[in-house]
């Protein structure tokens, strides 16, 4: 009898022990591929590898999967709405809040590889496995504003970052720097852009789309390999960094006038003569000395508090820099934290929408380079100070 | 008359003799044949072929005098042929200068190298005199620096140097890598001929077919480029020749310090080169792959210390090995032994620098699919020989197998470690100094005094006159080469190579102070028993230039940075394209569309400099 009794009680231990391996399993979720923090601060919502969709509560630390058939870079929060969209394996995209009522729905003939939407829940803008830039309209005729580009996506492991201003007047796009030229005027211009490719096909590098019009009015040279950059939310400044390292500014108002950002060795001073001591191309006259473990190589940049400050975040580092627009200098530097690492580690430019802030709220979310996680940062303006408020492992 | 255009059908062009004449009652007639390479210029036709007339006869070309490309040799003329359908046969291209096209009036043909080798080109001989035109490619271009030979043989010939300003005015040279023999040229499908162009190896080997060593390098990375800038695949009229560089880098597997030796001697033979098609206004782009960056930086160093500022367009560094700081201007932060690590000057003579590099590269770095190899390979010794085996003989790069499962050769290049390899710095070095010998003490070459030749004080009197006698030997080559060096670079001539101060041939010059420099480092290595105080830095072909940028690392290099900040160098991380260190010879689609058509050709060559016509 008490034999019987002991394997009785070992056999429901293994069902137990399988029943919670199973359950936690269940309700893990791999890595974050894209993910975006409500204008309020209050909520994030993010896509994983593994197809989850999670709604996080980071007032309430608390997280809800809201689905296990979402596409991994469809992750978003319209601005200044409890309201969220996502697109599933479908391809049908979906606008929700946060309480679960159903806004609007409607089928995409493609998945989206990064998207938007305006504060009217009326357009939607997304790109698409070719870098491509789309405007579907709430009346659901969908205009082309940037052809797609074979597989761009695959090729640069990157995607064709997009960011929007609060005014939804412009759109910034970032893929891949051209290099500078030999001659003036170093660069093409968007007319022989055009020219190589209908709809503008081969503009890769940072572009302002004027939203009215529907085509971009400047490009933004300069950088270099992959590229990422950001409007700032009343759009008056765009900002970018790249792989190489170089990072540069531009005001709306003159976007041809390119303002160069302090990399970590100084300010680099253009259009000084060759061969001079490597020390004399740099001005360190405001310079703040960065920390161990700080990289220009750039995975992403972010606006942090309004359009005053941005965070540069490094490639393999968990070091952000603090910039303030207006300024080419690091205003300070944040250690994000060793551990867990952070999705800046590994050159993971295929996911560097896993970063994402409200700078509303001042809230930055990320994810981990593994595992499904997320890390909660709050900066306080006035003491320039952001501290990780949350870690889920 | 009626116009022919008008008429309900097409009227035959073909003689009368053809249908139904008797062979015996057809006319004879003549065939003009010229002869033209892809710009359409006129070719020597030395040995015109022969062609099959209706009747079945054989003609062959009445003889041409002389062997200058002139209008008068470029021609030869076929005689009493039958009218009608005819087929002509050419001889083997000894230059290994395929037909790709043949013109008649009217129409134009097109084809592959060898495509009609055995068959003939049908043409029809009518009334009178036939006009035809054969169109050629132009010869490859090969400059063999393996042996000794004249000055004027690592220069291109006035008919090379012509053709490459005539296509386009650029001229592309491509540096193979670490041990690559020079090889021979492939066949042209079943025929004896020779290949000098690719064919695609779908049912017979790539080496049969499209050759082996330095060769089948040339004829992969002439037709992948051609291919990135345009070239269709089918229509060899734009096809351009590149440069290839053949040098002696097959020093064995693990005797990399002595072909890092042959590199820079091999660079500096080059260098005359460089400034030949400088001085003709031609457009400079260089291309090397592994060690053969060392040809090319040694060569671009040469021409930066004498003053060659933007000398050539751009040099694509891909896959480099060599160190991650060999573009610093600062030869303190060269952590090399002997002083050959970096490059101080070469990147005056290169407007642009391009680092391909890549993680996945296994030979230059670990490759981190490898760790889980490594392990497998303690626990369960036998099935891994096995597997190595079959890996090998399978892979694409046998020697990338052989050299990566050391998980990371580059890394390993100064071990000592087995002694009975040719690796490390004792092997070349004692090579070198072979009449100095012995230069270190070795307690076991009198551990038996009855047998030995020496006792310790003898063996060490002779070291340290061995040392005395090389030390001078030293300073008088520096002495004696210091001025002709100098000299003959700046009257674009061959510098003399240094013998005893052949570590340092990637310099223009050796002053006696560099000599003494270098006398001190090698005697401290000595000391060592050549083994070097620090290892070496990672490859540039594994991590690029992320340490050199990093401002908290010991190995940042302001210098370094400045380039970039300045767009001078330009690197693209390939690791997600690039997964094997010789990769690029037989692309993948995607590393073909990501490399060598974008970050190659669209973004450098096609934006900034030129690739042949296109």
């Amino acid at each position: 009898m008490r034999k019987f009794n002991l394997r009785a009680l070992l056999a429901l231990g293994l069902i137990l022990a399988a029943g919670f391996g199973f359950w936690t399993v269940y309700n893990s979720s791999g890595p974050v591929m894209s993910a975006s923090v409500s204008s309020n601060g209050a909520f994030a919502i993010t896509a994983h590898k593994d197809r989850k969709l999670i709604l996080w509560d980071l007032e309430g630390h608390n997280r809800k999967i809201i689905s296990r058939n979402a596409n991994i870079y469809s992750a978003y929060f319209i601005k200044h709405q409890p309201t969220f969209l996502w697109q599933d394996l479908d391809n049908t995209v979906t606008v929700q809040s946060v309480s679960g009522e159903i806004k609007t729905a409607f089928e995409l003939h493609k998945p989206t590889y990064g998207n938007l939407m305006t504060q009217d829940l009326g357009t939607y803008y997304y790109s698409d496995i070719g870098w491509g830039l789309y405007r579907r309209t709430v009346e659901g005729s969908t205009e082309t504003l940037k052809a797609a580009d074979g597989k761009a996506f695959l090729g640069y492991h990157k995607l064709f970052n997009l960011t929007m201003d609060e005014s939804e007047q412009w759109i910034v796009s970032a893929g891949s720097g051209e290099p500078k030229g030999f001659e003036p005027p170093y660069y093409r211009s968007l007319q022989e852009v055009l020219d190589e490719g209908a709809d503008y096909q081969h503009l890769y590098n940072v572009a302002l789309w004027d939203l009215e019009t529907g085509q971009p009015t400047t490009k933004l040279d300069g950088n270099s390999s992959k590229t990422h950059a950001a409007i700032s939310p009343n759009g008056q400044w765009v900002v970018s960094a790249d792989e190489n390292g170089k990072s540069f500014a531009w005001n709306t108002s003159h976007p041809k006038h390119r303002m160069r950002n302090a990399g970590y060795a100084g300010l680099f001073i253009e259009g000084l003569p060759d061969d001079l001591p490597a020390k004399k191309y740099y001005d360190k006259s405001k310079f703040i000395d960065p920390p161990k473990g700080t990289h220009a190589f750039t995975i992403a940049v972010a606006f942090i508090h309004n359009s005053e400050y941005y965070l540069r975040f490094g490639n393999n580092s968990h070091i952000a820099a603090l910039f303030k627009t207006g300024s080419p200098w690091p205003v300070k530097y944040f250690d994000l934290g060793e551990s867990p690492e952070l999705v800046t580690y590994g050159s993971q430019y295929d996911r560097n929408t896993a970063i994402a802030t409200s700078p509303e709220a001042g809230i930055l979310a990320m994810g981990h380079k593994a595992g499904g996680g997320i890390s909660v940062y709050q900066f306080d303006p006035d003491e320039l100070a952001l501290e990780r408020v949350w870690v889920v492992e | 008359m009626t116009p022919t255009n008008n008429l309900p059908f097409s009227p035959s062009t073909a003689p009368l003799g053809a249908h139904g004449t008797p062979v015996c009652k057809h006319e004879t007639a003549s065939v003009l044949l010229r002869r033209v390479d892809n710009l359409l210029r006129p070719r020597a036709l030395l040995n015109a072929g022969s062609i099959k007339d209706e009747s079945g006869k054989f003609v062959t070309a009445e003889p041409q005098n002389g062997s200058e490309h002139t209008p008068d040799n470029a021609e030869a003329r076929f005689t009493q042929l039958v009218t009608g359908n005819a087929r002509w046969h050419w001889p083997e291209e000894q230059e290994g200068e395929h037909l790709i096209g043949f013109d008649t009036l009217g129409k134009q043909l097109r084809f592959r190298p060898g495509q009609l080798l055995g068959e003939g080109v049908k043409l029809t001989v009518i009334q009178g005199e036939r006009k035809a035109t054969a169109i050629h490619l132009p010869p490859p271009v090969i400059i063999n620096l393996r042996e000794a030979a004249p000055a004027s043989e690592d220069l291109l010939t006035d008919e090379q140097l012509k053709y490459f300003r005539e296509n386009g005015n650029n001229a592309l040279i491509f540096m193979h890598g670490y041990n690559v023999p020079h090889g021979e040229w492939g066949r042209l499908g079943w025929h004896s001929n020779k290949a000098t162009a690719w064919q695609d190896p779908q049912t017979v080997n790539d080496e049969y077919l499209n050759g082996a060593g330095a060769h089948n390098w040339a004829v992969h990375m002439e037709y992948r480029l051609n291919r990135a800038a345009g070239f269709d695949g089918e229509n060899w009229m734009p096809y351009s020749r590149i440069i290839n560089v053949s040098w002696p880098g097959n020093t064995g597997s693990t005797d990399f310090m002595q072909a890092e030796l042959n590199a820079m001697t091999a660079g500096r033979r080059l260098a005359p080169l460089l400034l030949q098609l400088a001085d003709a206004g031609i457009a400079i782009n260089l291309i090397s792959h592994s060690l053969g960056a060392r040809v090319a930086l040694t060569a671009l160093n040469i021409m930066g210390a004498m003053g060659k500022r933007d000398l050539v367009d751009h040099l694509f560094l891909w896959q480099p090995a060599v160190a991650d700081n060999a573009l610093t201007n600062d030869s303190n932060r060269d952590v090399h032994p002997l002083g050959l690590g970096v490059f101080p000057n070469a990147h005056k003579a290169a407007r642009k620098i391009v680092v391909l590099h890549s993680r996945g590269d296994g030979i230059l770095g670990p490759d981190s699919s490898e760790d889980d190899d490594w392990w497998w390979r303690v626990i369960s010794p036998v099935s891994w020989a096995a597997v190595k085996a079959w890996d090998i003989a399978t892979a694409d790069d046998p020697m990338d197998e052989i050299l990566g499962k050391l998980r990371g050769a580059y890394d390993k290049k100064w071990w000592t470690f087995p002694s009975f390899l040719d690796n490390g710095f004792g092997p070349a070095i004692e090579k070198l100094y072979k009449d100095y010998l012995p230069l270190t003490y070795d307690v076991r070459m009198t551990a038996h005094p009855q047998r030995s030749l020496a006792t310790p004080g003898v063996l060490k009197q002779t070291i340290l006159d061995n040392w005395k006698r090389l030390e001078k030997d030293i300073f008088a080559e520096a002495s004696a080469l210091w001025q002709p060096c100098i000299d003959c670079l700046r009257n674009g001539e061959r510098p003399p190579d240094y013998t005893l101060l052949a570590p340092l041939n990637h310099r223009a010059s050796v002053s006696p102070q560099v000599a003494r420099d270098y006398v001190l480092r090698l005697k401290k290595l000595a000391v060592n028993n050549w083994f070097p105080e620090k290892p070496p830095r990672p490859a540039l072909g594994y991590v690029g230039l992320e340490e050199a940028m990093d401002t908290k690392s010991d190995n940042f290099d302001r210098f370094i940075s400045s380039l970039i900040d300045k767009d001078e160098i330009d690197q693209v991380n390939q690791s997600t394209w690039l997964h094997s260190h010789s990769g690029m010879r037989i692309p993948t689609r995607e590393l073909f569309a990501e490399v060598y058509q974008r970050e190659i050709m669209k973004n450098q060559l096609l934006a900034n400099s030129k690739f042949g016509r296109y």
